[in-house]
């Protein structure tokens, strides 16, 4: 009973992990069909500040991972959102290349400044034991946060008027314009909001990996097979792929190894863009944000 | 209040108007009379600013507005109630009149409470997708966001395309209330002789990118000189 609530926290919190690694982008392909390629980067900013904010700054790990992160990466989002990325909506390939430029000057810039070393933290919280058997503490604050996260997109998204005009700017941006809105400033703020959530996601996983300037490598390709196999819908789509892949990636760990965890992960996700094209909520919970 | 003068406008490099000139006084109707392809929905694009002005000069209560974009036209009272509707097919009823007032979010509960009203078909469908309406449903949501932007000028087009009778006669009535009511100016492109005969008081028939000659509906004999300009045999 006690292993199997372990294995539970363990499962619960892999897919905590690829939320948190994956909604900043899933915000801004779904809500503006933004290709960011910067989006690892965005997380390695995240991971940087939640570090020197603590170790060098001496701030609260709490403070500097959970508000001076996603503040600092969300502003950085919104200056090249103003300086690169609005001059090149409706033109995707185009933003690909503009992306990954940022993405190679974030890479760069950030090893001439910090070198290129691994730079950690020590994990938080201490351990909780159940049973026999112990469980990081910091897993089961992960699994916390990916659903506050959640919460917190649900209720902009549904409850406020920012989030009102978000989705009526995803769905036809000119007659948002035609009734007298600004979907300009609307795609400038979303995009934004991904960046301060990529921030977000990179500040909480870094204790568990410390960073390096390279570090948004690793997670690009999770976070984009999550996103593009979620679909559209930004919260449904995302819970439902990284609930599918953690759980798939978790199980497959436990019983083999965790290279044969990557590799079923890999294979359940080929399998199903294969059968589902436009995602998971292209076929189910179309109507769901 | 609106006065449009030598109006150029046209998709890409194409020129679809060729010089538009028109005026319309405050509560005035005047209907856009042509057959396909001759520019009436674009003269209503280039008046909203979906279309870029190339040439002339559009200017409502005194300000120009060849210059300005979509939204500020917007907000300058001009409403626009697109062909195909372009409703926000994915949110609720609601949502979609909550969009309509988002020049002023603050104002939003009494707009649509008055744009109810006006609208009552619209009530016991507030919380349904506005994709999953029927095509008469979804004429009456789209003018009725238009309405919660409080427009002193609304732009239809072809509003009765593929709806059902009982609601082109909604829509005539609502029309009509405002015009008088409120004082409400509409620009209206539309195939029907009859519901263009039933509320305008002055139609232009639109050749070529530009306007050839204006009927007066209270003239004997108008329908059949419209009938003939689209070429239906009366």
């Amino acid at each position: 009973m006690d292993f199997a609530s372990v294995l539970v926290i363990e499962i619960l919190g892999s897919i905590a992990i690829l939320v948190l690694i994956s909604i900043g982008l899933a915000v801004v392909f779904g809500m503006m069909k933004v290709i960011n390629m910067a989006h690892g980067e965005f997380l390695m900013l995240g991971g940087y500040v939640a570090i020197y904010g603590t170790n060098h700054a001496g701030l609260n790990f709490w403070v500097s991972a959970l508000i001076l992160a996603p503040l600092v990466v969300g502003l950085v989002g919104l200056a090249l959102e103003w300086l690169v990325i609005r001059h090149l909506y409706g033109r995707m390939i185009d933003t690909m290349l503009a992306t990954w430029g940022i993405s190679l000057a974030l890479i760069g810039g950030m090893t001439m400044l910090v070198g290129n070393t691994t730079t950690g933290i020590p994990t938080p919280l201490p351990s909780v034991s159940i049973g026999d058997y112990s469980v990081s503490g910091y897993v089961i604050f992960l699994i916390v946060l990916a659903l506050a996260v959640f919460a917190g997109l649900f209720c902009l998204f549904k409850l406020t008027t920012f989030g009102l005009q978000a989705r009526a700017t995803t769905q036809n941006a000119d007659m948002v314009a035609a009734l007298g809105g600004k979907p300009r400033r609307i795609y400038a703020l979303t995009f934004g909001l991904g960046a301060a959530l990529a921030g977000l996601g990179g500040a909480a996983l870094a204790p568990l990996t410390g960073v390096i300037p390279t570090i948004g490598a690793s997670y690009i390709a999770k976070a984009f097979i999550t996103v593009i196999s979620g679909g559209a819908a930004v919260i449904a789509g995302n819970l439902s792929a990284s609930v599918l892949f953690g759980s798939v990636g978790q199980i497959f760990t436990y019983v083999y190894t965790p290279v044969i965890g990557e590799v079923a992960l890999l294979v359940t996700a080929i399998v199903l863009i294969r059968i589902l094209p436009q995602g998971i909520t292209g076929r189910f919970f179309k109507r769901s944000i | 209040m609106l006065e449009v003068s030598g109006l150029k406008s046209g998709y890409g490099r194409v020129p679809v108007l060729r010089g538009v000139d028109l005026t319309l006084a405050k509560g005035e109707c005047i209907g856009l009379l042509g057959r396909n392809g001759m520019g009436k929905t674009t003269l209503l694009r280039a008046i909203m600013g979906e279309l870029p002005n190339w040439a002339g000069q559009i200017r409502k209560d005194g300000q120009a507005l060849t210059d300005k974009p979509v939204q500020l036209r917007a907000r300058a009272g001009i409403g626009y109630v697109p062909q195909g509707k372009q409703l926000f097919k994915l949110l609720s009823v609601e949502e979609n009149l909550r969009m309509g007032c988002v020049k002023k979010f603050s104002a939003a509960r009494e707009r649509i409470a008055e744009v109810l009203d006006l609208l009552p078909r619209l009530v016991p469908l507030l919380e349904r997708p506005a994709g999953m309406l029927s095509g008469g449903e979804q004429q009456l949501l789209a003018l009725g966001r238009c309405l919660c932007g409080e427009p002193d000028l609304i732009l239809l087009d072809e509003p009765t395309e593929g709806i059902q009778p009982n609601i082109c006669d909604e829509i005539i009535d609502v029309l009509i209330r405002l015009r008088k009511e409120k004082g409400l100016s509409i620009i209206l492109v539309e195939q029907d002789i009859d519901f263009l005969w039933s509320i305008c008081g002055r139609v232009l028939a639109v050749d070529k990118g530009s306007v050839s000659k204006t009927i007066d509906p209270k003239a004997p004999g108008s329908e059949e000189e419209a009938k003939a300009f689209i070429g239906i045999e009366g």
